[in-house]
């Protein structure tokens, strides 16, 4: 992979963080649709905030595989 | 759609708009430049340490923003009667966090006395929302999501305070932080005046138009440092013009390289003692980046592949750029 290859790919995994962290907290709030509106609303905004911190953490792993590679 | 305040739309007129935008951005320019010989005799002085050479640079340079903004909001409310409470109450906000960052440049305030006073700087807007504004954010399927009297008191100086000291995290390198301040003002500014939002539009140009000034002098290489002044005003701008333009959600959008870089800190042992402990990022001899050894967005760029400074700020403000796609992508797409 190219140098921009491999600097695009940290924006693409960026984004799939995003849309994996917002699926994520779209299904949480989904399966607490039977739970008041404030209580689904701050633990799907936490699930998004957990979601958000793990992808990070795997996007560091995936940086860190990358970087072996070259 | 209503802006939170529809006052201000009868009021303004375009051509004094754009005179106040140009003025703006040419006191920025002149004041960048001044500030850059004025600042260097007078020893308020940076490292630039990723350069070879090391050489010494002007710092503070937010101090251009923050008179350039209130320039351009004086010709606003003198020339076109732009005395709108809720466009007044969005510069003082961002003006206390600029003044906010000033004190920071010159004091090394600590961390945790920064986040409270930038927190305590939204007390203008704050206060205007106290008076019955309610804030609903629109996220995409979910939907509306309304906060109540907890805006005020809770949401916005949280946000102002998040969203400014991520803006002072991802920062370093020349271009940078400007660069980032006027993709995603810029992107808020256009969302603004194209739903008809006409306080943060207004709010947002003279923004703009200060950040797009003080760019000229802060590109690589740099003769001006943004400092504290420059990140934390960023920040509390991009917050106060999504909050009095509804456009909430595509400010957090806006904001995700930061959160990336605040999140991928936050994976080390000691998430805000990195710098102290292990050091900063440095440059090789051949003038490509070597990574401090900890988690952060700039330093992902660096491992991934050889990479120098310029190029760096590059990839980073095509990384905003790309999220300023999706942030318009959303709001029209979700509304």
């Amino acid at each position: 992979m190219s140098a921009a290859g491999r600097h695009l790919s940290v924006i693409l995994m960026s984004l799939a963080v995003i849309f994996a962290s917002g699926g994520a907290t779209y299904l949480v709030w989904l399966s607490l649709s039977a739970v008041e509106t404030i209580s689904r609303d701050v633990v799907s905004l936490l699930s998004w905030v957990l979601a958000f911190y793990i992808g990070s953490f795997l996007m560091w792993r995936g940086v860190i595989r990358i970087s072996r590679a070259t | 759609m209503e802006g939170r305040h529809p006052d201000l739309e009868s009021n303004l007129n375009p051509v004094i708009v754009l005179a106040a935008a140009s003025g703006t951005g040419l006191v920025s320019f002149r004041m960048s430049s001044f500030l850059s010989q004025r600042f260097k005799a007078m020893g308020i002085t940076g490292i630039d340490i990723h350069k070879l050479n090391k050489p010494v640079t002007a710092e503070m340079g937010g101090v251009a923003v923050v008179v350039a903004l209130f320039f351009g909001a004086g010709v606003l409310i003198l020339l076109d009667g732009a005395a709108d409470a809720l466009f007044l109450s969005g510069v003082a906000t961002i003006a206390l966090a600029g003044l906010i960052g000033i004190a920071d440049d010159h004091f090394v305030l600590r961390q945790r006395t920064k986040a409270v006073l930038v927190a305590l700087a939204s007390f203008p807007l704050s206060y205007y929302l106290l008076g019955g504004t309610n804030i609903v954010i629109s996220f995409p399927f979910i939907g509306a999501v309304s906060f109540g009297i907890l805006t005020s008191i809770l949401i916005v100086p949280f946000a102002l305070t998040t969203s400014a000291n991520f803006a002072n995290m991802l920062a370093g390198f020349n271009g940078m932080e400007a660069g980032i301040a006027t993709i995603a003002v810029g992107t808020l500014t256009f969302l603004a005046a194209v739903r008809g939002m006409w306080e943060g539009a207004a709010l947002g140009v003279l923004l703009l138009c200060a950040y797009v000034g003080f760019l000229a002098l802060n590109w690589y290489p740099a003769k001006i440092f943004p400092g504290d002044t420059g990140t934390l005003m960023f920040g509390a701008g991009l917050v106060t013009i999504g909050i009095i333009s509804n456009l909430e959600f595509a400010a957090i959008v806006l904001s995700m390289p930061a959160a990336f870089d605040f999140s991928l800190k936050m994976i080390s042992r000691r998430p805000f003692g990195q710098r102290k402990l292990i050091g900063n990022s440095s440059v090789n001899a051949d003038e490509t980046l070597h990574p401090a050894d900890y988690p952060a967005l700039v330093h992902a760029f660096m491992r991934v592949a050889p990479t120098t400074e310029k190029s760096l700020v590059r990839w980073v403000l095509l990384m905003e750029a790309v999220y300023a796609v999706l942030a318009v992508a959303l709001t029209f797409w979700f509304g």
